[in-house]
C-alpha cells in the first residue's frame, strides 16, 4: 500500500515537473554547474530591467499587459536562448545600475549608454544601437539647435547622460529633472518646460506620443546603447554576444530593427557589431 | 409641534442634496461645454482598462493590508512595553517611537529601499514600501494604543490587580478590550493614511495603482482624466473608512474618548 | 565616513537650495493652509446647509485622496497648456499642499468654534455685543485654545509632506538628494536630508508639548 502510494506520488510529481513551464520546450539548453547562466536557469527565469514607457524599446501596452519593443525583445530572445521566461521590471535611468549591482536584475536592456564611465561600474554586451542625444519641442517652438537651450527650461532624466551632456553644452539651461521621461514629454506638452534633451531613440516614442511636437539640432552626440550586466559576470556576457550574433546571421536582429525602429526613423540602421 | 431636532437634520440633508445637484451640474456642464472631452473618458469604458487598473489596485491592496497587519502585531507589543516599562529600556522605546514618528514617511522609504540594498539586503520595490510602512505605522499605531492605554482609569488597574490578576491578565482581561474599542476610531483614521501612503511605493518604482495608471495615460494620452479616476478609486476606499471612524468615534460619550490622541486621530498625514 | 560626506560638498550648493525651497514649501503651505481652513471651517458652521455641504465634500475628498495624486494632478492642470497658471513645481507644490493640508484645518478650526457653548454667543450678544465682537472676545479666544494642540500636529505633518513635492520635480531637500544620489551613487544626501527634516519636526513636537502642558494648566 506504502509503496504504492509512493509510486503514484512519483507520478504525480513527475507530472508537476513535467508541466514546469521552464521545461515546456524539453530541449533546455544545459549549462556547467556555477556558472551564471545555470543560475539563471536554476531560479527559472530572466529578470530584465527595461524602460516600460519608452516606445520602440520599453513600453508596457495596457491592451495586452506585454512590455513591448526592441529592448524588450532583446530580453525575449536571450531567456529563450537559456531555455527560461523573460521577468520584466522597471528600470528607469536613476536605478538601473543599483538594480543590477544588487542582483534586483539579470540584466538590463534600458537604452543605456555604454559610457566610459559606466564600464567601470558594470560590464556590456556588443553595442545592439547607436543613438545620439538630440532635442524635442513643441511645434510652434523658436528652439533649434542646443545652443539654444541656454537660459530655458529643459527636461531630462535624472540620472542619465543626457542631464550630464545639457550641462555641459548649455550650462545656463535650467534642468527639470524627471523620473521618467513620460513625464518629461508630458511636462513638455503642458508648457512646464521648453525642451526635453535626450537619445533620439526615446525623443522617437515621445513624438509619437506627444504628437504636436519635434524633433531639432540633430544628433549632438554619440549613444552607443549596450545591455547592462553586473561586474564579474563575463560568462553571461559572452553568452549574450554569441546569443547577439546568432540572431545577426540568421536575421532575427534585421527583423527587430524592422519592427520597432524602421517606424520612428524610416530606415532599418546598420548592426554595429 | 415640530421637533426642532428633526427639522435641523431634515435642512442638512436638503443641503446635502442640494450641494450633489451643484456638483453634478457642474460636471454634465463639464461636458456639455467641451472642457471634458468625451474621447479622453472613452476608454474608461473599456473591460481591459478595468483589468489592466485592478492588478494596480490589488497590489496597492495588498501592500495596505500587509503592512496594516505587521504594524499592529509590532506596534501594540510596543506600546505596552513602553507603558509598562521605565528606566533606560522605556526612554529608548519612547525615543524610537518619537523619532520615527517625526520621519517623513517618502525619506523613510527611500532610505530603507536604497540604503538595505547597500548593505546587502536586497529588496524589491513593493516589498521594501511594505518594511517602511509597517516601520512608520508600527510606531504610529504604538502611540494609538498607549494614548487608548492610557485613558483607562489608574483605579481598574488597581482593583484587578488588588483582586488578585497578574499583571498580564489584568491588561488582557480589563485594559486591553476597554482600550481597544477606545482606540479603534483613531486606528481607523490611520488606516486611511496608510493607504494613501501605499501611493509613495510609486516613486521607488513599485507597479501599484499610480504605476498602472501611468501605463494607462501614457498609451490613450488622457493623463488629467486618470490622475481624477485614480483619485476617485481611492476615495471609494477610504470615504467608508472615515464614515466607520466618525461612527465609532459619535458612538461614544465624550470622557470615554482618550484626549491623548491628536484630535481623535485627526492628522498625521 | 567623514564626518561631511564629499558627495555634500561638491554639492553643497545645491543641498542648500534644496533646504530653501523646503521651508519655503512648509511656510506658505501653512499660511495659505490656515486660510483656507479658517474659510472653509466658516462656511461649515454658518454657511448654511448648501455650502456647509460643499465644504464638507471638500473636506471629504482631499483627506481621502493621496497627496501625490492630487500634487500630479494640479502640476499638469495648472500648466501652461491647460489653464496656464503656473508652471512653476514650487508653487504648484505650495497649492497642492496648502489644498490637502487646508482640509484638516478646516475640521481643526470647525471643532474648535463648535467646542465653544453657543450660549455663551447668546450671552455676550445679550450683554450688548455685536456678533462681531461676540465672536473677537468670546469665541476666538476659547476656539484658539481648543485648536492649538490639533493644529500643531497639522503643522508637523505639513511638513514631513514637502518631501512628497519632490515627485513633481521640485527641488526640494529629498529631490536633491535624489539628484546627488544619482550622481555620486551614495545615499548621504538622504541622509543629510533626514537630519534636517528631523530638526524641523522634533522641534515643532516639542514646543508643541510644552505649549500643550502650559495650555492645560491654564485652563
Amino acid at each position: 500500500m506504502t509503496k504504492r502510494l509512493s509510486v503514484f506520488l512519483g507520478a504525480l510529481a513527475f507530472v508537476f515537473i513535467a508541466c514546469t513551464p521552464g521545461d515546456a520546450g524539453g530541449d533546455k539548453p544545459s549549462f556547467a554547474a556555477g556558472s551564471t547562466m545555470a543560475t539563471i536557469q536554476a531560479s527559472g527565469k530572466l529578470v530584465c530591467g527595461t524602460k516600460f514607457d519608452v516606445r520602440g524599446f520599453g513600453f508596457k501596452n495596457p491592451t495586452t499587459n506585454e512590455v513591448e519593443g526592441l529592448d524588450a525583445d532583446l530580453c525575449r530572445a536571450i531567456a529563450e536562448a537559456l531555455g527560461v521566461p523573460p521577468e520584466f521590471v522597471e528600470a528607469v535611468s536613476a536605478n538601473r545600475i543599483p538594480f543590477l549591482q544588487e542582483d534586483k536584475v539579470d540584466i538590463v536592456a534600458s537604452t543605456m549608454t555604454a559610457t566610459e564611465k559606466r564600464r567601470l561600474e558594470i560590464d556590456f554586451s556588443h553595442i545592439y544601437y547607436v543613438a545620439g542625444q538630440s532635442i524635442l519641442v513643441r511645434s510652434d517652438s523658436s528652439i533649434a539647435s542646443v545652443d539654444d537651450l541656454n537660459g530655458v527650461v529643459v527636461c531630462s532624466g535624472e540620472g542619465s547622460t543626457s542631464e550630464k551632456n545639457v550641462r555641459d553644452k548649455a550650462p545656463t539651461a535650467e534642468l527639470f529633472l524627471t523620473k521618467t521621461y513620460t513625464e518629461a514629454g508630458q511636462a513638455l506638452a503642458d508648457g512646464r518646460c521648453d525642451a526635453v534633451s535626450t537619445d533620439d531613440t526615446i525623443l522617437f516614442g515621445l513624438k509619437e506620443q506627444f504628437t504636436d511636437t519635434k524633433i531639432v539640432g540633430g544628433a549632438f552626440t554619440e549613444e552607443p546603447l549596450g545591455i547592462g550586466i553586473k561586474k564579474g559576470k563575463d560568462d553571461l556576457v559572452a553568452f549574450i554576444n554569441t546569443t547577439m550574433e546568432a540572431m545577426k546571421a540568421d536575421g532575427r536582429m534585421v527583423a527587430l530593427y524592422e519592427k520597432w525602429v524602421k517606424a520612428f526613423t524610416g530606415a532599418v540602421p546598420t548592426i554595429p557589431f | 409641534m415640530t421637533n426642532p431636532q428633526v427639522a435641523i437634520r431634515r435642512r442638512r440633508v436638503d443641503g446635502r442634496l442640494v450641494a450633489v445637484a451643484i456638483v453634478a451640474g457642474l460636471i454634465v456642464a463639464g461636458f456639455a461645454s467641451g472642457a471634458f472631452p468625451p474621447e479622453r473618458w472613452q476608454h474608461f469604458l473599456l473591460l481591459t482598462t478595468w483589468t489592466f487598473l485592478g492588478q494596480g489596485l490589488l497590489v496597492t491592496l495588498l501592500m495596505g493590508g500587509v503592512s496594516l497587519v505587521l504594524a499592529l502585531v509590532i506596534g501594540i507589543p510596543l506600546a505596552m512595553a513602553r507603558a509598562s516599562l521605565t528606566g533606560p529600556i522605556g526612554w529608548f522605546i519612547s525615543g524610537y517611537i518619537e523619532l520615527i514618528r517625526a520621519t517623513p514617511i517618502l525619506a523613510l522609504l527611500l532610505i530603507i529601499f536604497l540604503g538595505l540594498s547597500r548593505v546587502g539586503i536586497d529588496l524589491p520595490a513593493i516589498q521594501a514600501a511594505i518594511v517602511g510602512l509597517t516601520i512608520y505605522n508600527s510606531a504610529t499605531i504604538a502611540e494609538i494604543v498607549r494614548a487608548g492605554i492610557k485613558s483607562i482609569p489608574r483605579g481598574e488597574v488597581e482593583a484587578s490587580r488588588s483582586l488578585g490578576l497578574s499583571y498580564w491578565k489584568t491588561m488582557r482581561l480589563v485594559v486591553l478590550p476597554q482600550a481597544i474599542s477606545r482606540m479603534m476610531p483613531a486606528l481607523v483614521s490611520q488606516l486611511i493614511t496608510l493607504m494613501k501612503d501605499t501611493s509613495l511605493a510609486f516613486i521607488l518604482g513599485a507597479q501599484e495603482l499610480i504605476g498602472f495608471g501611468r501605463s494607462f495615460f501614457t498609451f490613450y494620452g488622457n493623463v488629467l482624466e486618470t490622475y481624477i479616476v485614480l483619485a476617485v478609486i481611492f476615495f471609494l476606499i477610504n470615504y467608508p473608512l472615515s464614515l466607520v471612524s466618525r461612527r465609532l468615534e459619535s458612538g461614544r460619550a465624550p470622557n470615554e474618548r482618550p484626549a491623548a490622541i491628536p484630535g481623535g486621530g485627526l492628522p498625521i498625514a | 565616513m567623514p564626518f561631511f560626506p564629499p558627495a555634500l560638498i561638491e554639492h553643497s550648493e545645491l543641498f542648500f537650495q534644496g533646504a530653501r525651497t523646503t521651508l519655503i514649501l512648509f511656510a506658505f503651505g501653512l499660511a495659505a493652509s490656515l486660510v483656507i481652513g479658517v474659510f472653509m471651517a466658516s462656511l461649515r458652521v454658518w454657511g448654511g446647509s448648501v455650502l456647509a455641504s460643499l465644504a464638507g465634500a471638500y473636506v471629504e475628498f482631499f483627506r481621502n485622496t493621496p497627496l501625490l495624486v492630487q500634487l500630479f494632478f494640479f502640476a499638469v492642470l495648472f500648466a501652461p497648456a491647460n489653464l496656464g497658471i503656473t508652471r512653476d513645481p514650487v508653487v504648484v507644490g505650495v497649492i497642492g499642499l496648502a489644498v490637502y493640508t487646508g482640509a484638516y484645518v478646516t475640521e481643526v478650526v470647525r471643532s474648535g468654534i463648535l467646542s465653544v457653548d453657543a450660549r455663551q454667543i447668546e450671552a455676550a450678544r445679550s450683554l450688548g455685543l455685536s456678533q462681531v465682537q461676540s465672536l473677537r472676545l468670546v469665541v476666538l479666544p476659547q476656539a484658539v485654545r481648543t485648536v492649538i494642540p490639533p493644529l500643531g500636529n497639522v503643522a508637523i505633518a505639513l511638513a514631513k509632506n514637502t518631501t512628497v513635492v519632490s515627485a513633481i520635480a521640485a527641488n526640494e531637500l529629498i529631490k536633491v538628494a535624489g539628484i546627488i544620489e544619482t550622481r555620486n551613487a551614495t545615499i548621504d544626501g538622504f541622509i543629510a536630508a533626514l537630519f534636517v527634516l528631523w530638526a524641523i519636526t522634533l522641534s515643532m513636537a516639542f514646543t508643541l508639548s510644552r505649549l500643550e502642558r502650559r495650555l492645560a494648566f491654564a485652563r
